[in-house]
């Protein structure tokens, strides 16, 4: 009964619900899989990327489906509390991506760079001396 | 390649539109092959130097000075410059210190001159400056693995193969640390010339502070993992 959610236990009656929320997750995770798998041999962002965010999807579709699974990887951790563990995961992910913007924004820049020198250099004039 | 003509000075400049006359005053009797870099200036920067006669390339927008001076640098290499000195536009460099920075790259002595102010002597420098430049030299030493007296020095002066080998591709301040670091990942032989820094009221209220030196590290460091 992993993922399922128990929503009520009065006089012994137990209602479980289905599982909503899981379900247009893991649809909207499989998804954004398929994209990438379908878009595999195109050039931007690399096969590096997206290889990394397919991994993402998967886990977090795992992870919702099962949430057992991020318990028990927090114990075999020794983090304890999957809550924990997820949080932790939040901000390496979010160094991660920050660092990813940065590079990503550095090479704009020099390629602004480039750009604005050669219009410069096509540009160049030579003024005249004013007595 | 003692002629005039084949020689160069790249003058990188931002919102210099009060100092530059002078500079170029100082200049102009002797050297006439001059390109003024206006790095997006929103003053008269390049205007002020069109009226004194020289070369004027001017980015559309505010690019930094490392990439101003390689801007300078390519310019001149187009119009067959054997040497290029590169001369800060806001009159801290001495006009007549280029003589000497000349003389070991066209004696084939060197393939770059660095100007050192600590070798030379320096007019006006706070203690502060002082002492972050010469953390800059013990840095450099570290991490670039070069021994030079003075890191962050903009006046320079470097044959046409050296100029041609060294990209530099710190848009801003970080350039100098990196200009350092290609001289020892290309093996080119440098010299150190002692030249006079002057420091006026003016030029230390435009020019970089002295905890700018921290963001500069950062620069230089995430520039050499991002290629």
């Amino acid at each position: 009964m992993n993922g399922f959610i128990l929503l009520a236990e009065t006089s012994g009656e137990v209602r479980v619900s289905a599982p909503a929320f899981q379900g247009i997750s893991i649809g909207i995770l499989a998804l954004l899989l398929l994209r990438d798998l379908w878009n595999w041999s195109r050039p931007y962002p690399g096969k590096f990327v997206r290889m990394l965010r397919c991994l993402v999807w998967i886990g977090t579709g795992v992870a919702i489906a099962d949430p057992m699974l991020v318990q028990g990887a927090a114990t075999a951790l020794g983090i304890g509390r999957a809550a924990d563990a997820v949080l932790y995961v939040f901000v390496l992910a979010f160094l991660w991506v920050s660092f990813y913007l940065y590079t990503r924004c550095l090479k704009l820049e020099r390629e602004i760079t480039a750009l604005t020198r050669h219009v410069a250099i096509r540009e160049a004039e030579k003024g005249e001396p004013r007595s | 390649m003692s002629a005039p003509e084949n020689i160069w000075i790249v003058m990188p400049a931002y919102k210099e539109a009060a100092r530059i006359r002078t500079t170029l005053a100082e200049l102009l009797p002797r050297w006439g092959n001059i390109v003024v870099v206006n790095d997006g200036s929103p003053d008269d920067t390049g205007a002020v130097a069109k009226s004194c006669g020289v070369w004027v390339v001017t980015h559309p927008i505010n690019r930094g000075q490392g990439a101003a001076l390689q801007t300078g640098i390519d310019f001149a290499l187009q119009r067959g410059a054997e040497c290029i000195v590169t001369f800060d536009s806001d009159g801290q460099h001495d006009p007549a210190d280029i003589p000497a920075m000349l003389a070991p790259v066209q004696s084939g002595e060197a393939d770059l001159a660095l100007g050192s102010r600590f070798l030379g002597r320096t007019v006006g420098m706070p203690l502060s400056r002082h002492i972050v430049l010469k953390l800059a030299v013990l840095f450099t030493r570290v991490v670039s693995r070069i021994a030079v007296t003075d890191a962050h020095n903009g006046f320079r002066a470097l044959s046409r193969s050296a100029a041609q080998a060294i990209r530099i591709r710190q848009d801003r301040m970080a350039h100098a640390s990196e200009i350092l670091d290609e001289i020892r990942r290309l093996g080119l032989r440098f010299t150190e010339v002692p030249v006079t820094i002057r420091y006026s009221a003016a030029t230390l209220e435009k020019g970089q502070s002295s905890w700018n030196a921290i963001r500069i590290v950062w620069q230089f460091f995430v520039g050499k993992v991002v290629k």
